[in-house]
């Protein structure tokens, strides 16, 4: 698994991806420090926080070559006949990718230094919006993964990773529509409001069950929930366990 | 025999090359079923978690930890009965988005009421325009008028009502340069566990403040009351001004004029019958030339007088500014005897921009009255007139506040005066939050007069706003600059440059 990490992990330095990515987050976190810092109070948790919205544009740059580059190329053959498990080939490419987010961290580290020297607070809540900054960097980066394995063109692997995810950050949206939906026809059924209004509350707190975005909007406030660390945790295993399934199928379906 | 061989090796060859079908079907199933289970296990996990350990694990990181009720709270709803259900339904869907709403101090507080409460609180939402009936069932008589995004506290079918904004201090001065709404405290906790309180006690008053002679509100005067089970109303200065005979407490607030003849009859009329009133005047640029004639009319009849001056302190250990009218004063000691039983003690006060308040000794009278906050024997008083400042009077103590009773009454008046109203004033307290020694001597004096007992309010203390203001000197035009030149542009630059040169000494590989 090493092995697969520091070449993934190397790679992403060996070609422009990683440093575009790199590039991109850094401008996106400069822009709100920057934005925070003239206005004289500086919320890293609310930067950080904010920076989840834009999980659905770097993480698609940085997965779409991860399966999709070396099927291209022929060298995915080497992951059925060494003598590697496929689930370390897996956990090797999602374990470089969230190292490339720690490197791009960085920036928001230093932005952390310069807040404080500047009288600004930097406290446990904001290290607690950092670890699930990572969680739910986690669980895109597992969807970005799976988008990659699943076909050798790296647009179309971006294009997949990008949808899902824009999926995830839509739900609270689809919720909402779905709610309303479900009013209406639960009213024109029954014709009556309450019983309509209960019904949407359902469905719309069914769908924001699923919805990672809501789950940790709370740490922006300081709320540190282990409950959504373990949501998105719970995400990102499913989608790199299905990840693993889709390699491994290969394997028997080349035999 | 190679015949059959050749049969044999056929043979062989169709069973293996059906082998491998039926093993990536067993796969295919395998692989279905597993990711199914798996994804089973995790919804299973995250149900238990969230239901069962998704309060335990759930931490407050925030500055002055201000999603998580205090000990006096949570003690407070230990020693409620177990059969005890209170409802709390905010009248608005909740917002999925708390960031710059009021509701980011309020709904994960008042998830930690339900969480702590062991089922003592419940806590809901409901829109009225989804849940209409949701406003009859909680204000049967349209008492109350209930408005969208308020919450209703209900206990044995009687209501309080809080509005988000009765929740903060409210930056007084910003709100009058730019109109714009600057919380400066947090009371969130306050006025929920006070109003919890106040239902459970059944504990209610009536108080009410005079306006039309003041440009200033007294907001959070009313917040302070509402929270010592007392509704507020107001009564203003009119021709046909009357104390409606359910007031439990009447205050004037800061008024820039006298009160006018009518008022000063209805108040002496009002403590003839036992009332309780407290004044609070202090001296500006408004009503520098004010004598208050009438309102002293009504406090000499209780044995209290306000001078016409402003106070002037001289000893640097009291003085909050060079002017010498921002000062200390220390708590009169008759005073602190008195306040052992009856108010709570504080040796200090802050005041600034006082008028005098002297006790007159009327002869053979039976009042009794005590000065409350006094200067150090260095102070002067100051007459303001046209032609400039003079001093008045020797340099001595002045007293800048007292407190006037008739013992021995059945319905006994009793008068507080403030020479400022640094204890009363929607500036001060947004400036010094509710956890000023002024403003809990202020609570004190109201509890007092009101006759709550302690069941009827909970001491909880406020909080400040979360603070992430930087060093404004640190901050400056140049350091944004580089901020932006640095973070905005020359890192992503950098990495961008880095992206070109990689790319073009690979393309070609």
């Amino acid at each position: 698994m090493y092995a697969i990490f520091k070449r993934d992990f190397l790679q992403y330095f060996r070609s422009p991806v990683g440093y575009v990515a790199i590039a991109i987050f850094s401008f996106l976190a400069g822009f709100i420090f920057y934005s925070q810092y003239a206005s004289g109070a500086v919320s890293i948790s609310s930067e950080v926080i904010s920076l989840r919205s834009f999980f659905v544009i770097i993480v698609p740059i940085i997965t779409m070559s991860s399966f999709a580059e070396d099927k291209k190329r022929g060298t995915e053959v080497l992951y059925y006949t060494t003598p590697v498990d496929l689930f370390s080939v897996v956990a090797g490419k999602f374990l470089a990718a969230l190292a490339l987010f720690a490197v791009m961290f960085i920036n928001v580290f230093v932005q952390m230094i310069v807040t404080v020297s500047n009288g600004g607070k930097v406290g446990y809540g904001e290290w607690g919006s950092v670890i699930v900054f990572f969680f739910m960097a986690a669980m895109f980066i597992s969807v970005g993964l799976l988008a990659s394995s699943l076909n050798d063109n790296q647009i179309i692997s971006a294009i997949v990773a990008f949808v899902c995810i824009l999926l995830f950050q839509l739900l609270s949206t689809i919720s909402s529509y779905a709610k309303s939906a479900v009013n209406a026809v639960v009213f024109i059924i029954t014709q009556d409001v309450e019983a309509s209004a209960k019904a949407g509350d359902g469905i719309a707190n069914v769908i924001n069950w699923l919805d990672p975005f809501a789950r940790t909007s709370d740490f922006r406030t300081g709320v540190f929930s282990v409950s959504a660390l373990v949501f998105c945790l719970s995400i990102a295993v499913i989608f790199l366990y299905i990840t693993y399934r889709v390699l491994e199928k290969k394997r028997w379906s080349q035999s | 025999m190679s015949n059959k061989n050749t049969v044999a090796n056929n043979s062989n060859f169709r069973s293996s090359s059906v082998r491998p079908d039926s093993r990536a079907n067993t796969l295919k199933i395998y692989s279905i079923g597993s990711v199914i289970l798996l994804i089973a296990i995790v919804v299973l996990i995250n149900i238990l978690v969230t239901g069962l350990l998704g309060d335990p694990l759930t931490f407050d990181f925030s500055a002055n930890s201000q999603n998580t009720i205090t000990t006096q709270t949570r003690d407070y709803i230990d020693s409620m009965p177990d059969n005890t259900h209170i409802r709390i339904v905010g009248l608005l869907e909740r917002p999925s988005n708390l960031q710059n709403s009021p509701y980011e101090y309020i709904c994960p507080l008042l998830d930690d009421y339900e969480a702590k409460s062991g089922g003592k609180i419940t806590v809901e939402y409901k829109d009225p325009e989804l849940y209409p009936s949701i406003i009859s069932e909680l204000d049967p008589n349209n008492v109350y008028n209930l408005e969208e995004g308020s919450f209703v506290i209900q206990y044995n079918g009687q209501i309080q009502v809080i509005s988000p904004l009765d929740c903060f201090t409210i930056d007084e001065d910003y709100l009058v340069l730019y109109n714009a709404y600057i919380p400066t405290s947090n009371n969130v906790e306050y006025v929920f566990t006070n109003a919890i309180a106040r239902l459970m006690s059944g504990f209610n008053r009536k108080a009410y403040i005079i306006t039309g002679l003041q440009d200033d509100s007294s907001t959070a005067v009313k917040t302070i009351l509402n929270a010592l089970g007392c509704d507020v109303d107001s009564i203003q200065v009119s021709d046909s001004f009357a104390i409606p005979d359910d007031c439990d407490l009447l205050i004037l607030n800061g008024p820039n004029t006298d009160i006018t003849e009518k008022v000063m009859l209805a108040i002496e009329d009002y403590l003839a019958n036992g009332g309780k009133f407290i004044c609070a005047v202090n001296f500006t640029d408004f009503n520098s030339k004010e004598s208050f004639a009438n309102l002293n009319s009504v406090l000499n009849t209780m044995n209290i007088n306000i001078d016409p001056y402003i106070v002037k302190e001289n000893d640097v250990n009291y003085m909050l500014d060079d002017s010498g009218y921002s000062s200390l004063v220390s708590v009169n000691s008759t005073f602190l005897e008195l306040s052992t039983t009856d108010f709570e003690m504080y040796y200090t006060f802050k005041n600034s921009y006082t008028r005098p308040v002297s006790i007159l000794n009327n002869s053979g009278s039976s009042f009794m009255s005590v000065a409350i906050g006094g200067t150090s024997e260095n102070a002067i008083c100051v007459k303001v007139a046209d032609s400039g400042v003079t001093q008045y009077g020797e340099p001595g103590r002045y007293y800048t506040s007292a407190y006037s009773t008739i013992p021995g009454l059945v319905n006994k008046p009793e008068v507080i005066v403030f020479g400022t109203t640094d204890f009363t004033s929607d500036s001060y307290i947004s400036t010094y939050g509710m956890n000023d020694d002024n403003v809990k001597f202020f609570k004190s004096c109201a509890r007092y007069l009101l006759g709550a007992d302690s069941s009827a309010s909970v001491d909880v203390p406020t909080r400040g706003i979360s603070d992430y203001a930087l060093d404004g000197e640190k901050v400056t035009e140049t350091s944004s600059t580089v901020v932006l030149a640095v973070f905005m542009i020359s890192i992503p630059l950098v990495f961008l440059v880095a992206a070109a040169f990689v790319y073009e000494k690979r393309k070609n590989l």
